[in-house]
């Protein structure tokens, strides 16, 4: 269990690692990155509504093929970034929608021989929905922060009303989960590096758990410090942040074809 | 008699461990180098989160430029930005102090929260950068910075306000020579830019010795939460049974079996 963890947080600092990278291909110059972060930010949300209700595959497979073309033709790169999280939301989304398989009653389209289950088109049908629809929400999701600088994304956030509480959580969360998984990880090299041979599962557990804890007491002192740096220089519980990023013809026209596609596999059945 | 800038009286703090200031008595005055000299654990950090007043007394009154500060005066809004653009407070931790997504938001932070104009907010960050040569990092995320450039831009991000008083907690530790030297010029360069240069009054906590000439006029050497000397760095600095007292220096042996005691780094006696 232990080293399951430890393989899973290295991993994870591999992606966030990727991710830093790709702060970079924000500032790129492409199709993407010359739109405005609020008009990128109203397009995703409209395409992940209209996904969310979609039954249509074809429909959504549609927006996640368009999304895709689009954030290669802004930076290639994003392929190996993609690839990471379609592997995560494929293997819990995945897991999580296996049962409809078998147990929606539908056309037969196979039996399973030993265990006698019965695959239905119609529970495929929502599998690959409900599949489809989580790959391409990330999908979306992740094109508008590959291509957009992180500083104006939390920008256009605030420029679209959301409260001011919010964005400052998200951009904390963004900058302090990168020194937690450096201290989980730290700690873990830490510990292996004094042990001889390997413990019982029964001890794996125990170090888990007090590694959990005392990584939960490192965060607590963590945010407290930030907290007082922030109040020091004058934070009083409202964060204020430079101008109000406007929209240009294209934004208005990039947002105007989002609604209609938005509309469009909405209402296709 | 001129009003003290920052008179503390009988002041007491306890953390749930221990306490970290006891009876505690001093006054500086504006325009003073004073820097806080202990061993860990001491009560130096404390001390200067109660002259921020991020941190109050449980007994004892912590006063600055004669006004009281208590939860409730810092309550008004009015009371709070005033002492809050007149004191910087430079944290050991940069990580902790770096909390933007770029340098320029970070360097940003304080005048945007302080309710200064957009135009005044891009001048101001523009000239401390320039100042402080970290233009070139102005669009850098904090995380891909080196420790001496976090530290820059942490001293950049309160300077920016420019306070009249600055509480560095350990300002060079963990930072190569260089690096150090390059903080002493800054510090220097910010005192002597202000107009009225008595106006400018720096506090420092550090346990480095080396750098004390440099860092104060003045020296208070702590142990629990107490102030046990005072005095100037070169009075503190040579009186061997005080720094030994304070933690301050140790004795050290040598492969030829002599052992002598010195002050922070070591230096081959010739």
């Amino acid at each position: 269990m232990a080293n399951f963890v430890e393989h899973h947080v290295s991993h994870l600092m591999q992606g966030w690692d990727l991710i830093q990278r790709a702060d970079s291909t924000g500032r790129l110059h492409g199709p993407l990155q010359s739109l405005s972060a609020p008009a990128k930010i109203v397009v995703a949300a409209l395409l992940i509504v209209a996904v969310v209700a979609s039954t249509h595959v074809w429909a959504i497979l549609g927006i996640f093929v368009l999304t895709l073309t689009l954030a290669l033709l802004s930076c290639r790169v994003v392929f190996d970034l993609m690839r990471i999280a379609w592997l995560g939301v494929f293997s819990f989304t995945g897991v999580m929608s296996l049962p409809a398989l078998f147990l929606t009653r539908g056309p037969e389209l196979l039996r399973v021989p030993i265990a006698g289950w019965t695959l239905t088109s119609t529970g495929l049908h929502i599998f690959l929905v409900l599949l489809l629809r989580a790959e391409t929400a990330v999908t979306i999701t992740l094109t508008v922060i590959l291509t957009t600088p992180w500083p104006r994304l939390l920008a256009g956030l605030r420029t679209l009303k959301v409260p001011s509480l919010v964005v400052a959580l998200i951009g904390a969360t963004y900058r302090y989960v990168i020194l937690l998984l450096e201290s989980a990880l730290d700690m873990m090299q830490s510990r292996r590096s004094r042990l001889v041979g390997p413990l019982a599962p029964r001890e794996r557990r125990r170090l888990l758990i007090s590694t959990g804890g005392v990584l939960f007491s490192k965060s607590a002192a963590l945010s407290q410090e930030v907290h007082d740096a922030m109040i020091s220089r004058g934070y009083r519980g409202e964060t204020y942040v430079l101008g109000e990023q406007r929209n240009a013809p294209r934004d208005w026209i990039a947002m105007a074809a989002g609604a209609l596609l938005s509309l469009a596999v909405a209402v296709l059945r | 008699m001129q009003t003290p800038l920052f008179a503390i009286d009988n002041v007491n703090f306890r953390y749930t461990d221990g306490k970290a200031l006891d009876a505690l008595s001093l006054t500086i005055e504006a325009g003073e180098r004073v820097a806080l000299l202990g061993a860990n654990g001491s009560g130096k950090s404390t001390l200067l989160r109660v002259l921020d007043a991020l941190l109050f007394p449980e007994s004892g009154d912590v006063r600055f430029c004669g006004e009281l500060l208590t939860e409730d005066a810092f309550s008004e809004d009015e009371f709070a930005y005033a002492f809050r653009k007149r004191v910087g407070f430079v944290f050991q931790n940069s990580d902790a102090q770096l909390f933007s997504t770029t340098v320029f938001d970070e360097v940003a932070f304080g005048p945007l929260q302080l309710r200064l104009g957009a135009g005044e907010v891009r001048r101001r960050v523009a000239q401390t950068l320039e100042r402080f040569n970290i233009s070139p990092l102005s669009d850098r995320a904090p995380h891909q910075l080196s420790g001496g450039e976090k530290r820059k831009v942490a001293l950049a991000s309160v300077l920016v306000l420019d306070p009249d008083v600055l509480l560095l907690d350990e300002p060079t530790a963990g930072l190569d020579p260089r690096s150090q030297t390059q903080l002493m010029d800054m510090l220097d360069e910010w005192q002597h830019s202000s107009a009225d240069r008595c106006a400018k009054t720096i506090v420092t906590a550090t346990h480095d010795l080396h750098t004390l000439e440099d860092m104060a006029g003045r020296c208070l050497v702590m142990e629990r939460g107490r102030v046990i000397a005072s005095g100037s760095p070169g009075e503190i600095l040579s009186d061997r049974d005080l720094l030994e007292r304070g933690n301050l220096v140790h004795a050290h042996r040598h492969r030829s079996r002599h052992t002598h005691p010195h002050p922070g780094l070591h230096r081959p006696q010739v």
